[in-house]
């Protein structure tokens, strides 16, 4: 309704203070730049779909200019990566499996957030014998190993990628309730809530306006860190076979698939498996870096973030 | 005497801890009268923000345990017995309340400007459109059904320009963060009486505030006291501050009232040997005195309130009936009332 000449609001200032303190450190810089090439190439390929790849990940066979009775290739200037025992292109097949990594852990980590914080919100606000409720509930989640949970309820469900997404929010939303919990009860107890109980708001309309809104910050920044951990996560259970099925390409799926070549051609078990390390570690990386720039004793941050207040003044 | 917006009869709350039961208010009755400005004083721990907090059904219950006989009436309700709901249509509305600390009472998220509008649309909400239910998120960003923005928009200005904050439509789409302490309680001040309250609540407005922005907020409360028809209770430990606006002032010791008076009568003719003391410990600008009188002693705790009079311990004119009777809170001379058996009764 007001114009709007100053839109930034100070959670984006505080972003990209946080984002310039990210970049001073080498080795999390890195990760940033995997995590968002991995973003992009997903966000392209899901727009224009397999045509961009230099092949069909699922029906191209051998190469133009060679013999076509041979259809595994080493790696060579036209498959850089090689082909697999069915002569299609091992680099299209990883590229074609960006995206669904990320549709999963996207996916997972934007539910995990949303049923968390809804939770986690109404325990930490409302507290009582609803927050008793809540938590109970989630520390039996949280009481089961995460990833055989999840074996469990996809085994439960039948072997297929939306399935194992599903196994996966199951097992990820009470991270997500703890820490909203947590955040909630901080903000609960500052006087702007106050304010607003004295000024009529009823509770719910407390929680969307003014809880929310204050514990949203720290909550992106984990999730950020922890989409590295879904794909990991995702690609174990396509591994055990519980994921996304033949033949769509699925990283850990084609570790699964390509096993029994290890000794004899290696690269084709060691791509995706590398690529599945690069994307983890990017994003853990970055994680890194970003739990380091709010740190708030660490005196860089002090630095960056006045003078992204002079900035933004 | 004019009419009364807010009554406490009889206002006892207790709070069970671990260490026993700890007397926050004990027994206390007191008018707010209408369109004045009625100063509670008291030093730290003599209650006034636990009875502010109580006009708005904010202290928690529990711990917190009212009295049976107790109730504090508004608008013909008895706040201590209805509802949460029905206290939600009060708050704001009906009784608004500016606090301690405008540093932190503004949500940091959130543009000044839409803080203040929501105040004006949950006003327009309940008091025209007759709602008795609040503004729900996706409403404060599309705007309700029946509410002109427009309208919010500029009375909002209108508000702001009521507080005297320069250049208003500049205020509007700033944060919290980029305002000054005193900016952000004419801020707070602003949403308050956007409501359009009958009765405002001021607990400790300018203590966080350097003395000449205090003196701009007073000031400026009383001000608006006129402009907008508004009663307060205006809650402060310090005598100067409280004199400053208040028509009438009620002076708090250990939860109860102990004397009620005019300004100038409490100050010209204090009756109670505590604000007496307290008078004499106030530095004056006339007087040049070798040193200030201090009262003796502290103020007790809430656990072990003394038996008698709660003041009897440091009173310098204490005798025996003191320690053994719980002095009432009766008129005395042509104005105010006090709670002391020095002026009710034989002295023996």
């Amino acid at each position: 309704m007001f114009d709007q000449r100053n839109l930034i609001p100070p959670f984006v200032k505080q972003w990209y203070a946080t984002m310039k303190l990210v970049r001073r450190q080498r080795l999390s810089y890195f990760g940033a730049v995997v995590a968002v090439v991995f973003v992009v190439i997903s966000a392209v390929e899901g727009v224009f779909g397999a045509a961009i790849l230099p092949y069909n990940p699922i029906t191209s066979r051998g190469v133009p200019d060679l013999p076509p009775s041979i259809l595994q290739w080493p790696p060579n200037l036209s498959h850089i990566f090689g082909t697999d025992p069915l002569g299609r292109d091992l680099f299209s097949q990883v590229v074609a499996a960006f995206p669904l990594d990320a549709e999963v852990a996207f996916t997972v980590i934007i539910s995990a957030v949303l049923i968390g914080v809804w939770l986690g919100t109404m325990a930490g606000y409302e507290g009582g014998k609803l927050d008793q409720l809540i938590m109970r509930i989630t520390d039996v989640f949280i009481a089961f190993p995460g990833i055989i949970l999840a074996l469990a309820i996809a085994a439960t469900l039948g072997p297929s990628l939306i399935h194992s997404m599903e196994a996966l929010i199951v097992v990820w939303w009470p991270k997500y309730t703890r820490l909203a919990r947590g955040e909630a009860l901080t903000v609960k107890s500052r006087p702007y809530v106050e304010a607003a109980r004295a000024a009529g708001r009823s509770s719910s309309g407390i929680m969307l306006r003014h809880i929310v809104p204050n514990i949203i910050s720290p909550i992106i920044i984990y999730a950020t860190l922890d989409i590295g951990n879904v794909i990991l996560n995702t690609s174990v259970l396509a591994y055990l076979g519980l994921g996304a099925q033949y033949p769509t390409p699925e990283l850990g799926r084609m570790v699964f698939d390509f096993q029994s070549q290890l000794f004899l051609q290696p690269w084709l078990v060691l791509v995706p498996a590398m690529a599945i390390l690069l994307i983890v570690l990017g994003f853990n990386l970055l994680g890194d870096g970003l739990r380091d720039a709010l740190d708030p004793r660490s005196s860089r941050v002090i630095a960056a973030q006045s003078s992204a207040g002079q900035e933004g003044a | 005497m004019t009419g009364t917006v807010l009554a406490f009869r009889d206002v006892t709350l207790t709070f069970e801890t671990e260490e026993g039961s700890v007397k926050a208010l004990n027994g206390v009755d007191l008018d707010i009268p209408t369109g004045k400005i009625l100063g509670v004083v008291g030093e730290s721990g003599s209650g006034k923000s636990v009875l502010a907090l109580s006009t708005l059904g904010l202290v928690p219950t529990p711990p917190g345990r009212y009295g049976q006989r107790s109730s504090i009436i508004f608008d013909g309700k008895d706040l201590l017995r209805i509802g949460e709901k029905e206290l939600e249509l009060v708050r704001g509305t009906g009784i608004s309340m500016i606090f301690q600390e405008p540093m932190s009472s503004l949500n940091p998220v959130f543009k000044v400007g839409e803080q203040i509008a929501e105040a004006v649309r949950l006003r327009i909400l309940r008091k025209e459109l007759k709602q008795t239910r609040s503004v729900s998120l996706l409403e404060s960003v599309r705007g309700v059904k029946g509410i002109d923005e427009d309208r919010v928009r500029e009375e909002v200005l209108e508000v702001l320009r009521d507080v005297r904050i320069s250049d208003p439509e500049d205020a509007l789409d700033r944060y919290p963060h980029e305002f000054s302490g005193g900016m952000k309680q004419r801020v707070m001040i602003a949403m308050a009486l956007a409501a359009k309250p009958s009765l405002l609540i001021a607990d400790e407005p300018t203590t966080s505030l350097d003395v000449t922005t205090q003196a701009q907020i007073l000031s400026l409360v009383k001000d608006l006291v006129l402009e907008f028809e508004v009663s307060v209770l205006f809650i402060s430990h310090d005598l100067s501050v409280v004199s400053e606006v208040a028509d009438e002032i009620a002076v708090m010791y250990a939860g109860r009232i102990i004397e009620t008076n005019d300004v100038r009568s409490i100050f010209r003719d204090p009756k109670h040997p505590y604000t007496k003391g307290l008078l004499n410990a106030e530095p004056r600008l006339e007087e040049t005195r070798k040193s200030l009188e201090s009262l003796a002693g502290s103020v007790p705790s809430l656990l072990r309130i003394p038996g008698g009079c709660a003041f009897h311990p440091r009173c310098p004119y204490v005798f025996p009936r003191c320690e053994r009777e719980v002095p009432a809170l009766l008129p005395v001379g042509t104005s105010g009332e006090v709670a002391c058996h020095l002026y009710h009764g034989e002295k023996e």
